[in-house]
């Protein structure tokens, strides 16, 4: 078996690397591959300093502040930005449509801003080329020109006669053909570009960062293999099926086809149309009513300010606010935090249930896709995606949570010593500016990522399992 | 070694061949005469393993081709109308490749011995397949059935568009195939001298029923052609009347 295989993996390879369909479109991948490379590059080695420069300045300021009453300063607020990952290099995803910082100040969940693109040319409508963009998208269209009339050619010959006279089983050719494929596509395109990825990751990171994304791209590599694997293997079945190479090629280019263009389109508009997304408008209309009227909507801030007063009151043993010992108002600014937190927790826990439910409905359909799926591991493994981005979203909004906290706290303790100055007289120094940390985000592992992933990955191996099972089927029935 | 007994195949509900029972002993030489579509390539293809039966069962050197069609792989070796090698390799390359999937691994001088005794010039070796001449294929698949030390061969339509004197070389090299080596042959060909002179029986086919058997040696060049054309005629006419 193995050394029938081996014979036609070994003749197999020499053509492929005779015939100049391998040699063109592989230099135009080069040439492809190489602007995609150099413009993932560029992002991540002028954004990153940007906005680890832009999140020190605003942290810096925030130190800087001066002596100021703890509310000023949780107004004055600094900027979270979301890192960018060093896979981001391959895979620029959704960075540029779910933008990279969020100001953290009082009463307020601010959106994710900065999107990159709100201020490119009308002529980035058309998307950016990326390294994944050019091994998910455009390899399997050289797979297909590689492998299409890999056994119809030899029907057409009629070479397919005189092998299957051999010794040699269906399966055998078929599986020789597809090491051979997966030994040229791999050998003369899929490795030097990895290499030079790793390469180009390593020069724009250090060594010590890249080891520790190296589980990622790792698992990444993984990913863009089995992704070749299923394109060799369904452009054989295709090749054996049929008795014309043209037929071979029309149907292979059908299914790049239906799984590149109509399917995201299709599954956009489904989710899209299957769990709607609030206007921004009604969204921040919402979350204005609520916050002034609670949650259910039966319980002013008047009404609760009243409690909260008489609550106080009752607790200290005194008869007025002037009485206290800490700062009502510190209470009060805390109490009105934690009352919003429950209505951005809610509104915000609604919207990102609506987009994981379009998320579900693309996955869904992802199955006819094994394009779309490979895509979406990819950005996933990158650290470019939507998960990723709700990830940094409930991080920096937690670190919003404790800086109003330790601001309030602060005014509640000290805002009472001085009666002269009470509540939003009393002044913090520096002092309190350095409780505050500076923003750090962790990247979730490739745990976290797979585990996102898990219907995508399965989408993507039920397809390759398929079709290599569909492989051994052809083989076993393939005649001259 | 060659065995179809009671042989039918029939597609949708067209009878390719009917009821074929047939027996070729090692080292005879078959051929089967007919028109097209009589059923030759079909019987060839039933042979091989290219096809299953409708009805009846396929044996070569007892073996049933149908249960173990990858078993009768080491017995047989076919030589097509056209011989169909790869043409971006010499034809040193083309019998290493097939000789090598056919289970044997020879050195580039064993090669050499069987296209030498195939009778291809040393110098057309290393040359591309893709400059070989009809006759120059048809000489790499009988080194490549040399190589394979078939039992079985089969032979669609070899000298078709052959010149006479490459037809017959041709047929010299089967007859010592058959004579020494001991292989049972079938030939399926339209043509009735090569049939004659190469031939050890003669089996005429029309509209997949093998209607007639003579040995060659009893019947002269003339009287083959009587017979062929009373065969294809009187069926002919049994159509017209039914």
């Amino acid at each position: 078996m193995i050394t029938h295989v081996f014979f036609i993996a070994k003749k197999e390879i020499a053509d492929l690397l005779r015939d100049k369909r391998l040699r063109w479109s592989a230099l135009t991948l080069y040439v492809l591959f190489a602007v995609a490379l150099f413009s993932g590059w560029q992002y991540f080695t002028q954004t990153k300093p940007r906005h680890a420069d832009a999140q020190a300045a605003s942290y810096q300021q925030w130190l800087a502040q001066g002596s100021k009453n703890p509310h000023s300063a949780a107004h004055y607020g600094f900027y979270a930005y979301k890192p960018v990952p060093l896979l981001a290099v391959v895979d620029k995803g959704m960075d540029d449509y779910l933008g990279n910082a969020v100001w953290m100040e009082a009463h307020k969940q601010n959106n994710v801003s900065n999107r990159t693109a709100q201020d490119v040319a009308d002529v980035s409508r058309f998307g950016n080329i990326t390294v994944g963009f050019v091994l998910q998208f455009l390899l399997p269209i050289v797979i297909i020109l590689l492998t299409f009339n890999a056994v119809s050619k030899e029907r057409e010959s009629g070479t397919l006669r005189i092998l299957l006279s051999t010794q040699t089983s269906g399966v055998q050719i078929l599986v020789g053909k597809g090491a051979a494929a997966f030994a040229a596509v791999f050998g003369v395109i899929v490795l030097p570009m990895l290499l030079v990825s790793a390469g180009v990751m390593m020069l724009a990171v250090g060594g010590q960062d890249f080891v520790a994304s190296l589980p990622a791209f790792g698992v990444w590599v993984l990913f863009v293999l089995v992704s070749v694997v299923l394109w060799i293997a369904l452009g054989l079945v295709v090749s054996a099926s049929v008795r014309e190479s043209g037929a071979a090629l029309v149907v292979l280019l059908g299914v790049w086809t239906l799984g590149a263009f109509f399917v995201p389109r299709l599954s956009g508009s489904l989710a899209r149309t299957l769990h709607p997304t609030p206007s921004a408008f009604a969204f921040n209309e919402q979350i204005i009513f609520e916050k002034a009227n609670g949650v259910d909507g039966h319980n002013s801030a008047d009404e609760r300010s009243k409690a909260l007063e008489a609550r106080v009151l009752k607790q200290y043993g005194v008869d007025s606010l002037s009485q206290l010992p800490v700062s009502f108002a510190g209470i009060a600014l805390q109490e009105g935090e934690e009352s919003d937190y429950l209505v951005f927790d809610k509104n915000y826990g609604n919207l990102f249930q609506i987009f994981q439910r379009q998320e579900s409905v693309m996955e869904a359909l992802n199955l006819l896709s094994p394009v779309l799926a490979a895509q979406s591991i990819s950005r996933a493994l990158a650290g470019t995606d939507t998960d990723k981005h709700l990830h940094f979203t409930n991080n920096a909004e937690q670190f919003r949570r404790v800086i109003m906290k330790t601001m309030n706290d602060d005014m509640r303790d000290n805002g009472a010593k001085d009666k002269t100055k009470r509540d939003f007289g009393y002044m913090a120094s520096d002092e309190l500016w350095h409780k505050i940390p500076p923003y750090t985000y962790s990247q979730p592992g490739v745990g976290f990522v797979l585990g996102n992933q898990v219907l995508n990955i399965a989408s993507l191996l039920a397809w390759t399992v398929g079709t290599l099972g569909l492989l051994v089927w052809r083989g076993r029935l393939l005649k001259p | 070694m060659l065995e179809a007994i009671n042989l039918s195949k029939t597609y949708n509900t067209a009878i390719a061949l009917h009821s074929l029972n047939l027996y070729i002993p090692a080292g005879e030489i078959f051929c089967l005469l007919g028109a097209n579509g009589a059923g030759k390539t079909t019987t060839i293809n039933l042979f091989m393993g290219f096809t299953e039966p409708t009805i009846g069962e396929v044996l070569v050197g007892g073996i049933n081709v149908a249960q173990k069609p990858h078993e009768i792989k080491k017995l047989i070796a076919y030589i097509p109308e056209n011989v169909m090698l790869y043409p971006t390799l010499t034809g040193l390359e083309n019998l290493a490749y097939l000789s090598g999937l056919s289970g044997t691994a020879y050195s580039d001088a064993e090669l050499v011995v069987f296209l030498q005794r195939a009778g291809l010039q040393k110098e057309a070796m290393k040359r591309r397949v893709g400059e070989y001449s009809k006759g120059m294929r048809q000489k790499v698949g009988i080194a490549i059935a040399l190589a394979k030390h078939a039992k079985a061969l089969f032979l669609d339509e070899p000298t078709s568009g052959l010149d006479p004197l490459a037809s017959n070389e041709f047929s010299r090299l089967i007859r010592g195939l058959a004579d020494t080596e001991g292989v049972a042959v079938l030939m399926a060909t339209h043509d009735l001298f090569r049939a004659k002179e190469v031939g050890d029986r003669i089996g005429i086919m029309n509209a997949g029923h093998l209607a007639s058997v003579v040995k060659a040696g009893d019947v002269s060049p003339s009287r083959l052609e009587e017979l062929y054309m009373e065969t294809i005629l009187q069926k002919h006419a049994q159509r017209e009347a039914a």
